[in-house]
């Protein structure tokens, strides 16, 4: 089966249309954000700022991500990059205290626009977080949670196989479909949430640091998926780990203290020959 | 060096430890202080209740010998299997646990004849049936389901008055309906028996023996309830509950363990144990001619009518099918409100002046004297809306209130008590505010809830100032027919008993009842505690 023969049709709720139909003509022009100019934009950041209270998060911070491809977010602890990948689901609006400013575009359309409702922006972007947080129901149950919620007409089982193989997963669980996703091990809870992620068919999909919390074996099955899925998503990826996102990201995005976006290229040119002479002192240990 | 470490250690230690061991003496003696004036008060009523001073103390010697040594000695050994003496608790406390919801079912048939539930439960039924069948096979939405629901609901159990008679009343009013038995059976039996074969279908993943075990529940428990009414005094249609409530729970629990490889199988004798004990020390005590007690707390207590001027046939029966009623009233009242207001509160409300008001006055609200609440139920629901003073439904409104404050902030706690992550988790994937909160966090929380839930309910069925504002007839001599028939409870009648002239009421009708109280709420604290510790073996 192949990924795109389930979920692409899936009816969305009126709410959903403005964002559904807006027409996918971002490109790199206006402010000119810093931007790599391969392959369609999928998300683009326009000046974004984020303030909790009166602490600002982010500033000014502009970027555009490329279709089909794995976007890293380094930098120091409370840098603010994994705030600004809850800026593009807009999981801030949650957080009393956040306030953001500035233009965030999901294909072309704003997200910030009033006429966005986030939980239908939410629906389009899929999230893995940094601790595997598997709901206490069955494998099965959590990976269709998605489906069940969006009211998707699909058959569930098919697109259940077919995200847990996605996921790597399907092999180890197939014979225990309805045992809690809360028995599994950390990685397999943490690619169960990948599974839980991709079954609604996402455009894009956000994980916030997913493999710090596993040992060696489990970071490296979580690392090799995630190369696996950007044949089909677009993957922006928060990580601590400096080899991690040389290794499976495109394109690297360097945070440094402040909420300030340092510098932003193809993963080769960030790793080897920065611009920036502080994400050098960053990239080669002697800073952060 | 050693010795240089040992000395200096030495002098640190005694320069407090004087103080710690005072200090923990009496934190311990404060913290056991309650517990023992409560034993010895427990202990002192239960000695008046079973009449125990009369009896030789052979007697004793013989229970002791023919029940608590091998329970004792079996509970030993059961500590060195593995989960058996948890085994053995849990196997007697559902027993114990099935016995009692029996009674409080049998009573609730006493009080609503089986003929008006089966009159009223039809027509829901059927309401329930068309609606779910509306969103299965037509695209009507959910919205106008509800309200169509709402309206055929009201229609079918209340009807048009004056212009259209209700469904429930038609039905009631019928020539040939069903005997008891077969009530009872079709919608209390059939149900759980289904219930009975889902659970097993779902622990062996094969539909067949789930078929086979629903199939031999149904029929068994019928069976074996009809053949009790035969032979005892208990009409069909009651004796049906005796096995399904006192039986199937132990029996569903006995195969789980049976099956289980980790938990041993052994501690299902305990019960066992405990039954025989009692059976053999009953014959010895009457192979050896000694003189038993004459126990004031005895089955004609529990099912007898009060009576004011003999207190050997005196009874509570009326009291405990008012407060069986009061409390099914206080749970439909205040559950759901309860809980409501708690989603609303940690789920929905924004962080601000409003809310804090809110928050503030609730707790102020759990802390307000329960006479304050009669005197409400008194102004408002007798006196403005003029429902009848006494009454089961004003009682129960009233002593809902009374514990509405305590179950928002439990369930308010339990609902804290879900980790951030699983919303996050459900939020992320496109969740609305209540997908998560019904796929989410109320699963997540409910165990919570109904602990908090539970032990507020044994704080409204012991109160007894908000029933004498509302004046709740405390020597009702009739068996209450209804929610809107005025009933006695419990607690009420034991204040009421405690100022007849005969000293035999003091020193053993109200001892009698305050036992029957303790055991009622002691079983529904005990419930709790297993929900609570359940609750903390998952998460």
């Amino acid at each position: 089966m192949s990924h795109d023969s389930f979920g692409s049709d899936s009816p969305d709720p009126t709410d959903d249309d403005a964002l559904i139909e807006t027409d996918v003509s971002a490109g790199l022009d206006g402010d000119d954000p810093a931007g790599i100019d391969d392959g369609a934009t999928v998300v683009e950041a326009d000046g974004i700022n984020v303030w909790y209270d009166d602490e600002q998060a982010l500033d000014d911070v502009s970027l555009a991500v490329p279709e089909n491809s794995v976007t890293a977010m380094i930098g120091p602890s409370g840098c603010g990059k994994s705030t600004f990948l809850r800026c593009i689901n807009r999981m801030n609006d949650l957080i009393d205290a956040a306030r953001v400013e500035g233009d965030l575009a999901l294909r072309g359309k704003n997200v910030y626009d009033d006429d966005v409702d986030p939980v239908a922006l939410r629906r389009r972007v899929g999230m893995v977080f940094q601790q595997p947080n598997p709901f206490p129901k069955s494998i099965y149950d959590n990976v269709a949670y998605g489906l069940k919620i969006q009211d998707v007409d699909a058959d569930y089982d098919a697109v259940v196989e077919e995200s847990l193989k996605r996921a790597a997963l399907w092999d180890e669980v197939k014979d225990r479909l309805d045992e809690s996703g809360t028995d599994l091990s950390g990685g397999q809870q943490q690619r169960l949430c990948i599974a839980r992620a991709i079954a609604p068919d996402p455009e894009v999909v956000l994980m916030d640091e997913p493999a710090s919390a596993l040992d060696p074996v489990a970071t490296s099955q979580i690392e090799d998926l995630i190369e696996g899925l950007a044949d089909d998503y677009t993957v922006i990826i928060v990580t601590h780990n400096m080899q991690q996102a040389a290794r499976i990201s495109d394109q690297t995005a360097v945070f440094l203290t402040g909420g300030q976006l340092v510098e932003y290229d193809d993963t080769e040119k960030i790793f080897e020959n920065p611009d920036n002479d502080r994400v050098e002192d960053y990239i080669t240990g002697k800073f952060g | 060096m050693a010795t240089d470490t040992d000395s200096e250690a030495s002098v640190f230690g005694r320069v407090s430890r004087k103080k710690v061991i005072a200090l923990r003496v009496v934190l311990l003696a404060s913290s056991l202080v309650g517990i023992a004036a409560l034993g010895a008060l427990l202990a002192y009523v239960t000695y008046q209740a079973f009449d125990l001073q009369e009896v030789a103390p052979a007697w004793f010697l013989v229970y002791f010998l023919a029940l608590v040594v091998p329970t004792a000695a079996l509970s030993l050994w059961l500590r060195g299997r593995p989960d058996g003496l948890q085994v053995g608790a849990e196997s007697a406390i559902a027993l114990w646990g099935g016995t009692m919801a029996a009674a409080g079912a049998g009573i609730f048939f006493v009080a609503v004849q089986p003929v008006t539930w089966f009159a009223t439960l039809v027509p829901v039924a059927l309401v329930a049936g068309v609606t779910v069948a509306l969103g299965r096979y037509t695209p009507i939405s959910e919205t106008v389901r509800l309200v169509v629901a709402a309206v055929l609901l009201g229609l079918a159990l209340f009807g048009l008055p004056g212009v259209v008679p209700s469904a429930s009343g038609l039905l009631g009013s019928l020539s040939t309906l069903p005997s008891d038995f077969v009530i009872v059976v079709a919608t209390v039996v059939l149900p759980a028996a289904a219930a009975v074969g889902a659970y097993v279908a779902l622990v062996r993943e094969e539909r067949r023996p789930g078929l086979v075990a629903g199939a031999l529940t149904l029929v068994g428990v019928a069976a074996a309830g009809y053949g009790i009414g035969l032979t005892t005094g208990f009409s069909p249609g009651d004796a049906v509950l005796i096995p399904l409530f006192g039986l199937v729970p132990a029996a569903i629990h006995a195969w789980r363990t049976v099956q289980s490889e980790a938990r041993s199988a052994a501690g299902l004798s305990l019960p066992v144990t405990i039954g025989a004990g009692s059976l053999v020390g009953a014959a010895a005590v009457d192979a050896l001619g000694l003189t038993g007690p004459t126990p004031w707390l005895n089955w004609q207590f529990l099912t007898n009518l009060p009576n004011k001027s003999f207190p050997e046939s005196a009874g509570v029966f009326p009291a405990i099918v008012g407060s069986l009623l009061l409390m099914i009233v206080v749970v439909v009242l205040a559950f759901p409100v309860g809980v409501g207001a708690a989603v609303y509160l940690e789920e929905y409300a924004p962080d601000n002046r409003f809310t804090r008001f809110v928050q503030v006055n609730i707790s102020n609200l759990a802390g307000v004297p329960s006479v304050v609440y009669g005197l409400l139920g008194l102004a408002i629901f007798i006196n403005t809306f003029g429902m009848e003073s006494g009454s089961v439904a004003v009682g129960g409104m009233a002593l809902g209130l009374l514990i509405l404050p305590i179950v928002i902030i439990s369930a308010q706690e339990a609902i804290r008590s879900v980790p951030a992550s699983a919303r996050e988790a459900s939020y992320g994937m496109g969740a609305t505010r209540w997908q998560t909160v019904r796929n989410v966090v109320l699963p997540q929380a409910m165990p919570g809830i109904l602990t908090g839930t539970i032990l507020a309910l044994g704080r409204a069925i012991g109160e007894t100032a908000p029933l004498l504002m509302i004046a709740a007839p405390d020597a009702y001599l009739g068996i209450p027919d209804g929610f809107l028939a005025p009933a006695a409870a419990l607690p009420l009648q034991i204040y009421n008993l405690a100022f007849l002239p005969q000293s035999a009421f003091r020193t053993g009708v109200v001892p009698a009842g305050v036992v029957t109280m303790l055991a009622i709420l002691l079983t529904m604290n005990g419930i709790a505690i297993i929900l609570r510790n359940r609750y903390q073996n998952d998460s």
